[in-house]
């Protein structure tokens, strides 16, 4: 269902885009069925954090990394939505329906995520929510983008020394007198718009969880590839964790990382989720799964991957209201597996639907 | 003599035996028995494989570790000697960081060989060599010096010499730089054959094992540049392995035909027009069942080395035999790196190297290695 219940046999009646009816044995109102017997039935998977879709490929200037300075929370990352190079990637192929469009890794506030769907429709039924958390980087990302020319941030201290200069004046300010940038700080420091940001090792991870401990913002981290080695500040901030694309570049290896962590993280309530993103970058939409299926090896239940894979990301994208489980008055975006995907390789989307429709099946 | 009995498991003896439940005994590092009851051998360390899957150690026929160091910024490329469009003699030993952490990610994941080859910047690369991945000094470590000679065609030697208004600017480029080295060796080859006096030349002679038919052409080629590989390959009546083969369904005839074998991968990279417009890992099913022999790479440390067994799952995926699955990291990329006499199998006289698993990797997504055997040596066991 996405909330971790697992509820065998169960029928789903789909009206109007929507999960009008989820039980046993509903009786046919005259629809069009769908056979899932011996299937196993998902809401659409969730990348809360995919930079497909809004880097305008082929380029040479990628159109969700705005680095004409280093602090630009203004940008909204749906003016960068290529549709089809969204489309491109068949992200429905590996169930996934809905994506977060989100800033590279160098400004240290690239701009606000936009929640789209994956497979192709009229714009307006596609975006989901626009400014749905606004994304930062803590990284060396800022660093090597200013820092070579001289230019702050050349180290950690000017990244955060940024954040926090630009924080303090906001706070400082009567809300008529701020500018756009302070107008989208004001939001996070209310609490309206969650900040994420990227963060791999533990001192990055601990340096933002500091800041946002300081002003009680509503934070989550992406990458964190050291996490399990910040469980503590995690669980004191609530903060939710994005899992990085494990796949990319030996991260695994790199941070010696602990992935059964996840399950102190879990059981503190902190949402969690997978993207196909490193350090700002996604790749195919099979090392989602790969994400998952490492989880489940490291072993976290997989009923608590699939939360992540699903109502954890929309819960993180602030979309749980539409999307994420298969609950009565949600989009019906439904991926349907000829076997459980976390568990056998063997798995295939035999079937995936988005607004109701059915986008592809086998 | 020292003895090492795995008693129990499935051996998956990538053999016309195929695959069994039985005994297996390493004596002084080589596989001395395989199958049977041997439960009465005394004086051995024993593995009690009862409920696992015991594999040849998993061979890798294509990555760059320790040559590309990711681990810190900025990251150091010691894969590309790019100062040169045709670099053959560059030897890749010389480059790899043994105590890289990707090493041991390899010992934890039953990987026991791979081979490690220079980058694709140049037009030839290089010299790529085999070794095993539990070791302290890589020369020591190394299988088989040279494994092949590495060319690249495409956008990566494109990439290079075209900012700098220098051949290969172009895919047209590339085709005749590669001929003009080629037949330069030949020539120079041909000169010594007949007994004439030549100057020695470093470069040249690194390319005499592939023009004598002792080592491949590694071609690293995706979609319509597998076609051009595949001409100069023929042409100079060289063995060849085209590496990473995007877009291979649209080309199978052309490869049946050519005889060429395969490494396919990575796969997971997102889709875009050019080199990356068909990722079709599907092709490696229709390749095996063709008779082509595949060998599953990770252009290791682009994609992770542990993310091998998700291109094996994805490969199962798409309907191929477990089986025939596990043959595309064990006997198939032996064959590749010509050390088929040594590795890929569970044989008698074979290399006592392990993977021993509980579950099948990337049949199912749990399977985990229990212990690694290097040469008869526990080299790795699950905490």
């Amino acid at each position: 269902m996405g909330d971790g219940r697992v509820l065998p046999q169960w029928d789903l009646r789909l009206k109007d885009g929507m999960i009008a009816e989820a039980g046993q044995n509903l009786p046919a109102g005259g629809e069009e069925e769908i056979d899932a017997a011996g299937c196993e039935v998902f809401p659409g998977f969730i990348d809360p954090c995919c930079s497909i879709g809004c880097m305008g490929l082929p380029t040479s200037y990628r159109d969700n990394n705005e680095v004409s300075a280093p602090l630009v929370p203004e940008m909204n990352l749906k003016y960068s939505f290529d549709p089809d190079e969204l489309t491109r990637q068949e992200f429905w192929r590996s169930g996934i329906t809905a994506v977060g469009l989100t800033a590279a890794n160098g400004a240290v506030l690239g701009g606000q995520t936009v929640a789209v769907k994956t497979p192709p429709m009229r714009m307006k039924d596609r975006i989901i929510r626009e400014h749905v958390f606004l994304k930062g980087c803590v990284t060396d990302g800022p660093r090597d983008t200013f820092g070579g020319s001289s230019k702050c941030p050349m180290t950690r201290m000017g990244i955060f020394g940024l954040l926090e200069t630009i924080f303090a004046k906001t706070e400082r300010k009567e809300p008529e007198k701020r500018n756009e940038k302070e107008q989208v700080i004001a939001q996070v420091i209310a609490g309206e718009l969650p900040l994420v940001l990227s963060a791999e090792k533990k001192s990055e991870i601990q340096a933002a969880l500091h800041f946002a401990a300081g002003r009680h913002l509503k934070i989550h981290i992406v990458d964190g590839y050291e996490f399990d080695r910040c469980l503590p500040e995690m669980k004191a901030c609530g903060a939710g964790l994005i899992v990085g694309n494990l796949s990319s570049l030996s991260q695994k290896s790199k941070h010696h990382m602990n992935l059964s962590a996840l399950r102190e993280l879990l059981s503190a309530g902190c949402p969690a989720a997978f993207t196909t993103s490193c350090g700002g970058f996604s790749d195919g939409r099979e090392v989602f799964l790969w994400d998952a299926i490492d989880a489940y090896r490291a072993g976290v239940d997989a009923e608590d991957i699939v939360r992540m894979m699903t109502s954890g990301a929309a819960r993180i994208l602030g979309v749980d209201d539409r999307i994420g489980t298969l609950e009565t008055g949600k989009d019906a975006d439904i991926v349907i597996y000829t076997a459980h995907p976390v568990k056998s390789y063997q798995a295939r989307v035999r079937a995936c639907l988005v607004n109701g429709e059915v986008i592809y099946h086998e | 003599m020292s003895k090492l009995l795995v008693t129990g498991g499935t051996l998956h003896t990538m053999t016309d035996r195929g695959t069994f439940r039985g005994d297996l005994l390493i004596e002084d590092g080589k596989i001395a028995q395989v199958g049977g009851d041997l439960s009465g051998i005394a004086g051995a360390e024993r593995i009690d494989a009862a409920g696992l899957d015991v594999l040849p150690g998993l061979i890798d026929a294509h990555t760059h570790i320790g040559l590309f160091n990711f681990n810190q910024n900025p990251g150091v490329d010691d894969a590309n000697e790019m100062t040169a469009a045709c670099t053959p003699a560059m030897d890749a030993r010389y480059a790899v960081d043994p105590d890289l952490p990707e090493f041991q990610t390899c010992i934890e994941c039953g990987i026991t060989t791979i081979l490690l080859t220079p980058g694709s910047g140049n037009v030839i690369n290089g010299l790529p060599f085999a070794a095993k991945t539990h070791g302290r000094n890589i020369f020591d470590m190394t299988v088989k010096f040279p494994c092949a000679l590495k060319i690249a065609f495409g956008g990566n030697p494109k990439n290079t010499y075209g900012p700098r208004s220098q051949e290969p600017m172009t895919r047209m480029g590339i085709a005749h730089a590669l001929r003009a080295k080629l037949r330069e060796a030949k020539e120079y080859m041909e000169k010594k054959d007949r007994g004439e006096s030549v100057p020695y030349d470093m470069e040249l002679e690194a390319m005499l094992p592939a023009l004598r038919g002792e080592v491949p052409f590694k071609m690293h080629c995706t979609q319509y540049d597998m076609l051009t590989a595949i001409e100069i390959a023929k042409e100079f009546g060289a063995e060849f392995s085209l590496e990473h083969a995007w877009g291979a369904s649209d080309y199978i005839e052309e490869i049946v035909e050519s005889g060429a074998q395969i490494c396919y991968g990575p796969i997971g990279t997102y889709r875009a027009p050019g080199e990356r417009r068909k990722l079709d890992i599907e092709a490696v099913k229709t390749l095996d069942d063709r008779g082509v022999n595949v060998a599953i790479i990770t252009d290791s440390p682009i994609l992770s080395e542990d993310a091998l067994f998700h291109e094996m799952g994805e490969a199962v995926r798409e309907g191929l035999d477990p089986e025939r699955m596990l043959r595309m990291v064990t006997i198939n990329p032996a064959r590749i790196l010509k050390v088929e006499d040594r590795l890929g199998s569970l044989e008698v006289g074979k290399d006592g190297d392990l993977a021993i698993f509980s579950g099948i990797p990337g049949r199912d997504t749990a399977a985990k290695v229990m212990d690694t055997v290097q040469d008869g040596i526990v080299v790795y066991r699950a905490g």
